[in-house]
């Protein structure tokens, strides 16, 4: 055990809300100051300590360029303190804390405070290129005539904007959806639109059922009104089969089975963890909740994403990380239900590790009964630059509750990627 | 350098520059030495045919020019007065003479007789900053602007414009000076020398032509002006009157006729008394910066956090003010309804301050940021100052700081901003009572400049230093108080307010008991207070006063009925008055209370209302100095007229009463007390002063405080 490693000293995230919803009305800046505030009054640390802030972020708001120096300087954190974004689409939440561990493994630095957010609902309407540049050519026009001119040029289309949110869940390499992708994985693997619907509707019992547990992790949030909002408002206690069932595939209308009840759901939120080296947590006296043991990011076929988690685990076993059958608790990002069940499908079949993976022994059975205990992002949400962080964070505060040792975070990435994160708890 | 206030530096392309700047590095301020040193330079400026441009800037980075130091100019005899008025006035006049473009480059606050001096040269250039006020507040002193700026004034931006902003005697701020012509141009402050340079070569301004200032149209304005001003001062600040006055005498007179009504105008003014009164109050206000701190004990850390705990009202208002001061605050409350309701008010406190442009959008976000809603108990670290705003309970704040007191380090000091409740009382449930002090705020916090900085028993002197220089450092003033039932303020208001409702019992009519006090100079009638406070609030006080202070009136009964009834004031609807939604309009009284309460017919006429209510107040006033509430009548005088809007013109009640002679007031209160009820029965520090025949500032040796020779008017939101 390294003195190099990376502890997580404490974190906290805001209730996580559907897009459009009670927190839709603030930008990812005031979600994320408000979460980094919460953290810095709950665990009392001076500001001035920390070395840098590092959040991550898909849909960057194009006047908080930087996000992660804007939340800092508008936390109160002091300016010599640098920050930086980053994105590694879903995986900006796990990037985030890895950058931070290389950062204390050179050397570079002992405190760091890193999260994710995103505001899914606050995602900008685009104009077509063809339209930006006419508007562009309109803004020059100084006569009378040459602005008539550069009006007429404009054609309909050109004013049916496309929300950027659209643009960005499709993968441009391969020319699919993040949706496609998981209905191709439902035909891969066979799984039948009632073991999505099923696990979709375990997500959200589960995370009915742990309200009270996932309260610790969460803090008051304050909408645009100053109302306050308490919990995540993505769970339905009244969630069914039948209603589940009564909902149309939405990626593939016609054979389809991902629908939008077992896919996860747009949300807006924010996570804040503040991590450390363990000469850190010493000389501020800081009780950390856990240790980050092992990391790995693996790249994976575009069309196929949703395995990425599979090919990360296959990465980690090279590295000596744990195996599966150490692992007391996991949490599998459900992005999609069919993304999620061939994930677990996967890791325990001979065949796909044999062939895909390069490996002599299976990955492993995925138990369920360990798998997203306080259910995951179908009933959450997944706000897709903070959720690799929330799930870090869930992870080590249900290991302390259960008192338990080790915990897997694990998620598949848009563009053909996956990430896992080896967790111990202190 | 060589001069003592104005160093001048001949430039080779015929230019001259006068920096204002003194050797020992102190304010400009326009003292007989400075006017020496100016009519000098004129003197060579006027014999020299070569210059071609003057400018005139400010070698100081805080300040352009003041004008006189008050302090000087209130120890003047007449004579020596209207010479200073001639000197100052000769002098000016002589600049805006001068052949050569004269240029003014304004970095700073140019107030009074700075501006006076601006006003005299062709060309003002402003600094963008928004401390470089510009702007004539003298009639707020109860003076106007004597050295030429009632003539120069309407003159440069045309009478509609110069009328409200002389009568009103606010500073102005760079982007509406720019927007009233008050100055020619405003730039950024690195720009500021290079701009006003630029402008040295444009020559002499050629005089305006403002369509105000013709015969017809100029009387039209003075004639509603003057309705205005009637209105706004309701007859009891002669200076706005007087200022108006001298405008339209010398608004068709030329310049040395002008000029001589200037110099009437401020003399009479200066003899009369209500000037004498505000200027005693501009003193007070200047000494309650420097409240002297106790000594002893060991310097506590200094403040870098606020933790307020408790979002109502005053939790609240004190978190948004904090916050606006550029200092972090952690707001916290048990539920989140409650601190919902708390940041909503400060929300729209920021929105209101963005609105009248006292804050501009972003520094109103930046504010919002700097607060910090828990539900929690969250870690509190040395650098922290907490300030408790809970609700009015002896027994919950006990546990409150009992528990503070356990989770925090020692040397973080621990305030309470309770109204009525004994901070020694408190502090019983704690370890270490000596970290606990007052701050009482009052409502609105925005709007009150005054806390009143309170001592227990068992307070560390150090606490208290920390506590003083808190206060100055978000902007407050400070009056120290002993920890006593309604410390300063409330001791004296509240007895009055009872009164009041007394009168109400009666059988006096609610606007009648009102009219009484406002007649008398109040901002607003007792009752109408009352209704504003809340009467549950108000009747709180005066229950814990009262069990404090048996000797006190009782509150009738008629509170506590109001109080069970829910008619608690404004905000309930209603009150001794009706209120509807709508803010505008006349209120009426309140014909429900009558079924309430049986009222006696013993009608009282106005004057005799007027005299109960003051002399009540004075008695509790008197007992304030007797009991060693507060050092000084000053402190009495200043707490009174910042904490409740005491009629300032008659300079604190302490004053009011020195005015009128004790020896008459205790003789008053003594026929009162035989023919009403014991509770008009002088104190006995009253009838000793009286006996003696004494005034109570003449206990203490009263000389104005000598200030520094900065005039600094303060902008107060």
């Amino acid at each position: 055990m390294s003195t190099k490693s990376l502890h997580i000293v404490e974190g906290v995230r805001l209730p996580f809300t559907k897009a459009g919803g009670k927190l839709s009305r603030l930008s990812a800046g005031d979600l994320g100051t408000a979460v980094v505030k919460g953290l810095l009054a709950r665990t009392g640390i001076d500001p001035a300590i920390i070395d840098e802030v590092i959040m991550g972020c898909v849909c960057q708001p194009a006047e908080e360029s930087n996000l992660a120096r804007v939340i800092s300087l508008r936390s109160g954190i002091p300016q010599h303190v640098p920050a930086r974004t980053v994105h590694r689409n879903c995986a900006s939440g796990f990037e985030a804390i890895t950058q931070a561990a290389e950062k204390i493994a050179a050397n570079r630095g002992d405190i760091f405070l890193v999260g994710g957010v995103e505001s899914m609902s606050q995602v900008p309407l685009l104009f077509p290129q063809s339209a930006s540049s006419k508007f562009a050519q309109l803004a020059k026009s100084k006569t009378l005539r040459s602005r008539l001119g550069a009006m007429t040029n404009f054609r309909p289309r050109d004013f049916s904007p496309v929300p950027a949110l659209l643009k960005g869940l499709t993968d441009s390499t391969c020319g699919m959806g993040m949706g496609q992708t998981a209905e191709l994985l439902a035909r891969d693997f066979n799984i039948s639109r009632e073991r999505q619907d099923r696990f979709a509707l375990s997500s959200h019992k589960r995370a009915i059922e742990s309200t009270a547990r996932l309260k610790e992790e969460i803090i008051t949030a304050f909408d645009h009104y100053q109302k306050p909002v308490l919990a995540d408002d993505g769970p339905r206690p009244d969630s069914s089969l039948e209603k589940l069932n009564r909902l149309r595939p939405i990626f593939d209308r016609r054979h389809g089975s991902v629908t939008a009840g077992n896919s996860s759901q747009v949300t807006d939120g924010a996570v804040a963890l503040l991590v450390a080296s363990e000469d850190a947590c010493k000389k501020y006296d800081l009780n950390p909740i856990g240790r980050l043991i092992d990391y790995a990011y693996s790249g994976c076929q575009p069309e196929r994403m949703g395995l990425g988690p599979a090919y990360a685990l296959a990465k980690g076993r090279k590295q000596g990380a744990p195996e599966l059958s150490e692992i007391d608790l996991i949490e599998l990002n459900e992005a999609f239900a069919a993304q999620a069940l061939a994930v677990m499908d996967a890791c325990k079949s001979e065949k796909f590790c044999h062939e895909k993976l390069g490996l002599e022994k299976v990955l492993g059975e995925m138990n369920e009964e360990i798998v997203n205990v306080n259910g995951g992002a179908i009933a959450l949400g997944h706000p897709v630059g903070a959720t690799g962080a929330r799930l870090v964070l869930s992870a080590l505060k249900e290991l302390k509750a259960r008192h338990q040792k080790t915990a897997l975070a694990t998620l598949c990435v848009g563009g053909g990627q996956g990430g896992a994160l080896w967790l111990e708890r202190n | 350098m060589n001069n003592q206030r104005i160093q001048i530096t001949n430039h080779s392309d015929r230019t001259v520059t006068w920096t204002l700047e003194r050797p020992d590095g102190r304010a400009n301020v326009i003292d007989q030495l400075f006017l020496d040193e100016m009519s000098h330079a004129l003197d060579e400026l006027e014999g020299d045919k070569l210059v071609t441009a003057l400018l005139i800037r400010s070698g100081h980075p805080k300040i352009f020019l003041a004008g006189a130091d008050l302090t000087t100019l209130s120890k003047l005899g007449s004579e020596d007065l209207q010479n200073l008025l001639q000197y100052g006035q000769d002098t000016f006049t002589r600049l805006s003479r001068l052949d050569l473009t004269t240029v003014c480059a304004i970095n700073g606050p140019c107030l009074g007789g700075g501006y006076e001096l601006a006003l005299a040269c062709d060309h003002r250039i402003l600094s963008a900053n928004p401390n470089a006020v510009v702007g004539l507040p003298e009639t707020s002193l109860g003076l106007l602007p004597g050295w030429g700026g009632c003539y120069r004034l309407p003159r440069l931006i045309g009478l509609s414009r110069a009328l409200p902003t002389l009568a009103g005697g606010r500073p102005v701020r760079p982007k509406n000076a720019v927007k009233l012509g008050m100055v020619d141009q405003i730039v950024s402050e690195e720009s500021l020398e290079q701009a006003a340079r630029e402008v040295l070569n444009t020559g002499k301004a050629s005089p305006r032509l403002h369509l105000d200032n013709l015969p017809l149209i100029r009387n039209l304005i003075l004639f509603l002006g003057r309705r205005s001003i009637l209105k706004m001062t309701k007859g009891k600040y002669p200076a706005p009157i007087a200022a108006l006055q001298v405008i339209r005498n010398g608004i068709g007179s030329g310049l040395s006729k002008a000029m001589e009504k200037e110099r009437d105008g401020f003399l009479k003014l200066a003899k009369s008394e209500t000037t004498s009164n505000l200027l005693h109050f501009f003193f007070l206000r200047e000494r309650a910066k420097k409240v002297p701190a106790p000594k002893g004990g060991s310097d506590l850390p200094s403040i870098n956090r606020v933790h307020v705990i408790g979002a109502g009202k005053m939790g609240g208002g004190i978190a948004q003010w904090v916050a606006s001061r550029g200092i972090p605050v952690i707001l916290s409350d048990l539920s989140p309804d409650a601190l919902s309701l708390g940041l909503s008010t400060v929300h729209s406190l920021l929105a209101q301050a963005s609105k009248r442009g006292i804050l501009s959008s972003l520094s109103a976000r930046q504010s919002m940021d700097r607060i910090t809603p828990v539900c929690e108990s969250v870690p509190i670290r040395e650098g922290d100052l907490v300030i408790e705003a809970i609700v009015e309970r002896i027994g919950a704040k006990r546990t409150l700081l009992a528990d503070l007191d356990t989770r925090s380090p020692v040397n973080v000091p621990i305030a309470t901003n309770t109204s009525a409740l004994s901070i020694d009382c408190m502090g019983v449930a704690m370890e270490n009572p000596s970290r606990l002090g007052g701050l009482h705020f009052f409502n609105p916090v925005h709007r009150m400049e005054l806390v009143e900085v309170i001592h227990g028993q068992k307070t560390d002197p150090a606490v208290i230093r920390s506590l003083l220089g808190f206060v100055n450092r978000i902007g407050k003033r400070a009056v120290l108080c002993k920890d006593s039932p309604g410390f300063l303020v409330n001791r004296i208001l509240v007895p009055y307010l009872v009164e009041a409702a007394i009168l109400w019992e009666e059988g006096n009519d609610p606007r009648a008991i009102d009219r009484a006090m406002t007649g008398f100079g109040m901002p607003m009638g007792p009752l109408r207070l009352l209704d504003e406070i809340g009467l549950d609030v108000a009747g709180h006080v005066a229950k814990e006063l009262k069990f404090r202070l048996p000797r006190l009136a009782a509150p009738p009964p008629l509170l506590k009925q109001m109080n069970e009834g829910g008619i608690l004031g404004r905000k309930s609807g209603s009150g001794f008055y009706l209120y509807s939604t709508n803010k505008r309009g006349k209120v009426h009284p309140n014909r429900e209370l009558l079924k309430l309460c049986r009222r006696a017919k013993h009608k009282s006429s106005i004057s005799e209302m007027s005299n109960r209510m003051n002399l009540v107040m004075l008695n509790e006033a008197a007992r304030c100095l007797e009991e060693g509430v507060v050092d000084s009548p000053k402190d009495v005088d200043f707490g009174m007229i910042a904490g409740t809007g005491w009629a300032p013109f008659r300079g604190g009640p302490l004053r009011y009463a020195d005015s009128i002679g004790l020896r008459s007031i205790a003789e008053n209160m003594e026929r009162l007390a035989n023919s009403l009820d014991e509770r008009f029965e002088p104190c006995q520090y009253l009838l000793d002063l009286a006996r003696k025949n004494l005034a109570f500032y003449s206990e203490s040796t009263y000389s104005i405080s000598p200030l520094s020779s900065n005039q600094k008017e303060r902008i107060t939101q």
